[in-house]
């Protein structure tokens, strides 16, 4: 016969099981407002960064490097310096296109997909948590320090330009930020103390 | 002595004849009765090369099938949601060949297969590998922002994006993005319809507009704004078409008062209407066999210059009103009889013009005004015998000649010339423009929106001529860099070429060469790829397409294309007209055109920057002094058949004399009241010289007694008041064109009244 004691010890234990999973839970939601809202706020100065990008037509990754710049007005700024010099900038209306001194827009008023990532990717580094979760699926892959957050969109016609994105970190600190959209075609971007291939 | 044996024919046998006759109109009417709006119709054959351009490309030409909508919104409304439902709605109407609205859709499933399939025979690419290596580190450069992959298919399979240029060559809005396709504050969106059909198919452009309407008020419970010029014409249709049915309604109406205040009889109106119904049913008939196909002009003004012909019952009623003797008609018949062989000489001379559509009109009058003068003689007087009379006058008087008083007609002549003179402008107005009803900001925001947006201009054309298809192509090719220096000093925006899509074969064959060329260098693409560090292996579809394209035979052609709206494009840009092939170069934003045109002219034989706008009104003053010529010669021909008829004397003076002035002095005054003349004014100067012939013959005629005189001048006073009140009515539309002949011919018949009256004296032998 089991004795009263021991139920006891069982029941509190089947508590103290639920009360550990409600507290794992929280966790991964608190991690993911940890990361997101420990983050430094915008620099707004130009930021240098190395990027590797992969397609199926080419051999090896290409290397690029140059400097990324988030303004006051929300305008991203992408300018790239070797191996040749363009500079894209991207705003919720257009996104512009400067090679060998020709200008190119495109608006992105009918590209809901392009635009959700640009409005995405600026809701993680301004910290807007509210806007991020209704573009994206975030999950904490890696909570503790260095932390790795996984970004899945919620769109469909953002998910024809990025099946995920995975950001890493270090305390307040991106570091990089990696965009897959197959096996054969990803780009990542190194930022500050990255280490360069 | 001879004598002339009359035939008399029963009653019943002439009403047997006349329901036949019209039972046989109404038959070839129904069987052969189809009608047309085509424009070339009425046009003159062309004297000049811009003229023939115009003829040619009426309604045609690639701007003139746009339809520019503008569409509200409200704030919370998803704008390219409803942009992209809008569009595609539209085009599965299937009255369209493209709407536009600033999304250039580009991947290897969007691009024609016309265009995959030739690209490198499109374009001038450098196939060496000194080319391809530029491209490559061009695609290399793509590819640090192009991660889709629709857009890394195109680049595997086209480097050179050759397809792309092509695409971009033929599409006249900007691809660069500048457009603004959204009003600045976001309330508006803009799409550009092109529709299959001309712009001169009324007929099909209604159907494109209430497609438009239809669609748009069925998404957004609103009404677009539409311009264009299928949208004016649509708008110009229906208001034309109100305006008249309603003042004709009017107008008749009035006369019927008119005729039932002067006859006081119910009778009067039908025994007026049946003769004219006769002949008009006859005319339409002819034109029906002779021509086919009737143009809606020839109705409009048809039954116009046919009006005359309701004066010939009035005459006849007027003069039985006493006595339905056989004398009142037999006095009266061959005064009535020489005004309408008279009249029918001047629209005679309209079918020798060597315009179909005046040709049409000549004889629809001709006939409608000769079938129903017979019809007149033949039945009212048995049909009006039925009726009582109004008593005899009790005190008639023999008259004496008539005195005719030149004076009046010679001052009246003096006094139009002197005005004509005196005018600060010319007599003539030649612009077609001033003729539109269409509200003067409709007209700017049309030209605004074609601005906006990048559309092409539909008042310049560059065309270039040559005996042959191939030859036209090859003098294209040379305005290219022409364009290009127009472009680059600002003279122009845009421009679009028939050969970016359809090269001279010499050209093509010289490209050729270089596939040939370079689908032999494969291994050394392959060597440039592996150096920029591109897998090979992923470009063979590029290689593949090169060593087709080498061994194939496959040219492009003007009429090889499989793609409707290409060919469409293609047709719009190339065509034979009869003596020549011409090719033309649409434009897009053009701002110097006098630099371009001389730039053009000194550059390459045989090219012309053709201003439609220039070529119209130079069309519309050849015609007029066309239609002056004919006149003159119907005119001629009046004076020697009244000559034949009435002899040389006074009579014949005074009557020449008096049309001359009456239509001279109609045309001056007519010029000081709305501006200057018109075409369609001078038609109605041709309605006003019937009318003026008319009441000029019964008002210098001998009168038997004075009751017939009064008679006459009862007879005259209604066929002029009708015909005043009627063209009145038609003068005070908000139509140019039917305010034009209204107020001409209303001032017409009140001169040529006037001039009668007091141009004449007619006096009783005092007993």
């Amino acid at each position: 016969m089991i004795s009263g004691a021991t139920m006891r010890k069982v029941l509190v234990g089947l508590i103290l099981l639920g009360l550990w999973q409600i507290s794992i839970g929280a966790d991964t939601q608190t991690s993911i407002d940890a990361i997101v809202t420990h983050l430094s706020p915008p620099d707004h100065t130009p930021q240098p960064f190395v990027e590797r990008r992969q397609n199926r037509l080419l051999a090896e990754p290409m290397v690029l490097e140059g400097e990324v710049t988030l303004f006051e007005d929300g305008t991203l700024s992408k300018v790239i310096l070797t191996p040749f010099s363009e500079r894209i900038l991207v705003t919720n209306e257009f996104l512009e296109l400067e090679r060998n001194g020709k200008k190119r827009r495109v608006s992105l008023r009918r590209d809901h997909g392009a635009r959700a990532l640009y409005v995405g990717l600026r809701a993680f580094l301004e910290q807007d948590l509210d806007t991020l979760l209704t573009l994206f699926e975030v999950v904490a892959i890696d909570p503790a320090d260095p932390w790795r957050i996984e970004l899945v969109p919620v769109a469909n016609d953002a998910k024809r330009f990025v099946a995920k994105m995975i950001i890493t970190g270090s305390g307040p600190d991106i570091t990089s930020i990696r965009t897959i959209q197959t096996e054969q075609n990803w780009q990542e971007m190194l930022f500050g103390f990255g280490e360069r291939p | 002595m001879s004598y002339r044996r009359k035939i008399i024919v029963p009653f019943r046998v002439q009403v047997i004849f006349w329901t036949l006759l019209s039972a046989a109109s109404i038959l070839i009417i129904a069987t052969r009765f189809e009608m047309t709006v085509d424009l070339g119709y009425f046009l003159p054959p062309p004297t000049t090369d811009q003229e023939r351009v115009l003829v040619d490309r009426l309604g045609q030409g690639p701007g003139s099938r746009l339809l520019f909508i503008s569409v509200p919104l409200s704030i919370e409304q998803d704008a390219e949601a409803i942009r992209v439902r809008l569009k595609n709605t539209i085009l599965d109407s299937k009255l369209f060949s493209n709407v536009f609205s600033g999304d250039l859709d580009i991947s290897v499933t969007s691009i024609p297969a016309d265009i995959r399939l030739h690209r490198y025979l499109l374009a001038d690419i450098d196939l060496s590998t000194t080319g391809l290596r530029a491209a490559l580190l061009e695609r290399r450069a793509d590819m640090a922002i192009v991660a889709d992959d629709d857009l890394l298919s195109l680049m595997a399979e086209d480097p050179y994006l050759a397809s792309v240029t092509t695409l971009e060559k033929l599409a006249w809005s900007d691809s660069a993005g500048a457009i603004n396709w959204t009003s600045p504050d976001g309330l508006t969106i803009y799409l550009i319809a092109e529709t299959i059909a001309p712009a001169f198919d009324m007929a099909a452009q209604k159907r494109a507009v209430d497609t438009i309407n239809t669609t748009v008020t069925a998404i957004l419970s609103q009404k677009p704004k539409l311009h264009g010029v299928g949208a004016y014409g649509v708008e110009l249709q229906d208001v034309i078409k109100t305006e008249a049915q309603q003042r004709s309604v009017v107008a008749v109406l009035a006369i019927a008062i008119i005729l039932l205040l002067a006859y006081r009889r119910w009778q009067v109106i039908w025994l007026t209407a049946l003769p004219l119904s006769i002949g008009a049913l006859a005319g339409l008939a002819a034109v029906s066999l002779l021509f086919g196909r009737i143009h809606g002009i020839t109705l409009a003004f048809g039954f116009t210059l046919f009006g005359v012909a309701v004066d010939y019952p009035l005459h006849l009623l007027s003069h039985m009103r006493r006595t339905r003797s056989s004398q009142s008609v037999a006095s009266t018949w061959p005064t009535i009889r020489l005004g309408a062989f008279s009249t029918i000489i001047a629209y005679l001379a309209l079918t020798i013009s060597g315009s179909t559509g005046l040709a049409q009109l000549g004889v629809f009058s001709a006939t409608g005004i000769l079938v129903s003068l017979y019809a007149t003689r033949s039945l009212l007087p048995a049909l009006v015998s039925a009726a009582p009379c109004i008593p005899a006058s009790p005190k008639v008087s023999s008259m004496n000649p008539p005195e005719f008083r030149h004076t009046f007609w010679i001052a009246a002549l003096l006094t139009g010339v002197a005005i004509v003179v005196l005018l600060p402008r010319s007599v003539w107005n030649n612009d077609l423009s001033s003729m539109t009803p269409i509200a003067p900001e409709k007209l700017l925001r049309d030209r605004e929106l074609r601005l906006d947006l990048g559309a092409p201009d539909i008042r310049y054309l560059l065309t270039v001529s040559a005996p042959t298809q191939e030859g036209v192509l090859q003098k294209t090719e040379r305005l290219k860099p022409l364009l290009e220096h127009a472009q680059a000093a600002h003279w122009l925006d845009r421009y679009q070429l028939v050969t970016a899509l359809a090269p001279s074969l010499a050209t093509q064959e010289q490209r050729h060469a270089r596939i040939v060329e370079a689908a032999e260098n494969k291994d050394e693409m392959q060597q440039v790829m592996r150096d920029l560090l591109l897998r090979p292996e992923a470009f063979q579809s590029f290689l593949d397409d090169l060593r087709r394209a080498a061994n194939s035979s496959d040219r492009v052609s003007t009429s090889s294309l499989k793609e409707s709206s290409l060919q469409d494009l293609v047709n719009s840009h190339v065509y034979f007209d009869g003596d020549h092939w011409v090719s033309i170069a649409t434009l897009v934003g053009l701002h110097a055109p006098e630099l371009l045109a001389k730039n053009v002219a000194e550059g390459i034989p045989g090219a012309t920057l053709v201003d439609l706008k220039g070529a119209a009104e130079s069309l519309v003053e050849n015609y007029r002094m066309r239609v002056l010529l004919l006149l003159g010669i119907a005119f001629s021909g009046i004076i020697v058949f009244l000559y034949w008829r009435v002899g040389m004397g006074a009579r014949l003076l005074w009557v020449c004399g008096t049309l001359l002035a009456a239509v001279c002095l109609t045309g001056a005054v007519t010029a000081m009241l709305l501006g200057a003349l018109s075409l369609f004014s001078l038609f109605a100067v041709v309605l006003v010289s019937g009318l003026g012939l008319d009441y000029a013959l019964f008002a210098s005629r001998t009168e038997t007694d004075t009751a017939s005189r009064q008679d006459t001048l009862h007879a005259l006073t209604i066929c002029a008041s009708s015909t005043l009140l009627a063209f009145l009515i038609l003068g005070f539309s908000s139509v140019p064109i039917l305010q034009a002949i209204g107020v001409t011919v209303a001032i017409g018949v009140s001169l040529s009244f006037l001039l009668t009256l007091i141009g004449v004296r007619q006096s009783s032998i005092s007993r």
